[in-house]
């Protein structure tokens, strides 16, 4: 496969992590080579993370405005090895399709919580739908705001077997310094040691998507 | 413990049966009431305005608050 990695964080339910996650995957790709966050969402979250602060965020970040035209996201960007894109919560948005058919993987970030995966559950079918044009992506699903001693983050297992998509061994446990980090313009990565367990598992959840 | 697991598990096999045989945007809430007839007046709400705000997001989910109350995991 040649051309950049493409790794789409998509969900179409509001609030499931998809800015989160692509800015501190964006932030642990820059660390192996160039990495580049696609804003496909019109609310500009990351667009707007990355202008917070002070400090510079370690990935290049680049709102776009997905309208009627033809992209080519894969070439747009071909000059970064690694270009993740945070999708707007609106699976039947162009920019949600748009990233479905370019990427080679996507990253479902799912809550723990019964309205949340309900409102997930038309994913699998639009990722089947994604692979009739685009046959090498590979969705997992990704476990976020995970409490250890809360019962509902312990059936998560179960439940997302329904989902019938693979789930990645790695979960995003529910922490202060992700807020801490948007706040500063920075990613988990910038904050020493209080980031230091987010960044561990951004670390996993990274080794997992590239092996 | 093994019952909330069973009742989320089962939450989502229930919404996914949904979801299958209503797809799209042609999903219906499964009312407990019966339907009136086709002949019967629909109400306004039923159909989404036409085009507007079509890009505007969802807010983020109220359930995250209701679930874990000001609960943060301490870094
Ligand atoms: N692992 C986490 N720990 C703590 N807070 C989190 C975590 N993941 C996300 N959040 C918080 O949850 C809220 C929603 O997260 P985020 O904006 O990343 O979701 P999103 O899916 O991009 O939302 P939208 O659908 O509006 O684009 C934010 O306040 C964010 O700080
Ligand atoms: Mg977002």
């Amino acid at each position: 496969m040649s051309g950049p990695l493409v790794i789409a964080v998509i969900n179409q339910k509001g609030g499931a992590g998809k800015t989160t996650v692509a800015m501190h995957l964006g932030a642990g790709l820059a660390r192996r080579a160039s990495a580049v966050v696609v804003d496909l969402d019109p609310q500009g979250s990351a667009t707007q993370w990355a202008a917070a602060g002070t400090q510079t965020f370690p990935a290049t970040v680049k709102h776009l405005r997905v309208g009627a035209g033809a992209v080519d996201l894969r070439r747009d960007f071909r000059a970064y090895p690694f270009v993740v894109l945070d999708c707007p919560p609106a699976v039947d948005s162009r920019a949600a399709a748009l990233a479905l058919q370019s990427c080679d993987v996507a990253v479902i970030p799912v809550l723990p919580s019964p309205m949340d995966l309900w409102a997930s559950l038309r994913l699998p079918q639009d990722i089947d739908e994604a692979r009739r044009n685009n046959p090498r992506l590979r969705a997992y699903l990704l476990p976020n705001q995970i409490e250890t001693r809360s019962a509902l983050s312990a059936a998560m297992q179960e439940a997302l077997a329904e989902f019938g998509l693979p789930v990645l061994n790695t979960a995003v446990r529910r922490r202060g310094i992700y807020k801490t980090a948007a706040l500063e313009g920075v990613s988990a990565y910038q904050l020493g040691a209080r980031g230091q367990s987010a960044v561990a598992e951004i670390e996993g959840l990274i080794e997992e998507i590239l092996a | 413990m093994t019952s909330i697991k069973d009742k989320l598990a089962s939450s989502v096999r229930q919404a996914k049966t949904g979801a299958e045989s209503a797809p799209a945007e042609k999903a219906e809430v499964r009312s407990k009431k019966p339907r009136p007839d086709s002949g019967a007046s629909k109400p306004a709400a039923a159909k989404p305005a036409p085009k507007e705000k079509e890009t505007l997001a969802d807010e983020p989910p109220e359930s995250v608050q209701e679930l874990f109350p000001d609960r943060i995991w301490p870094d």
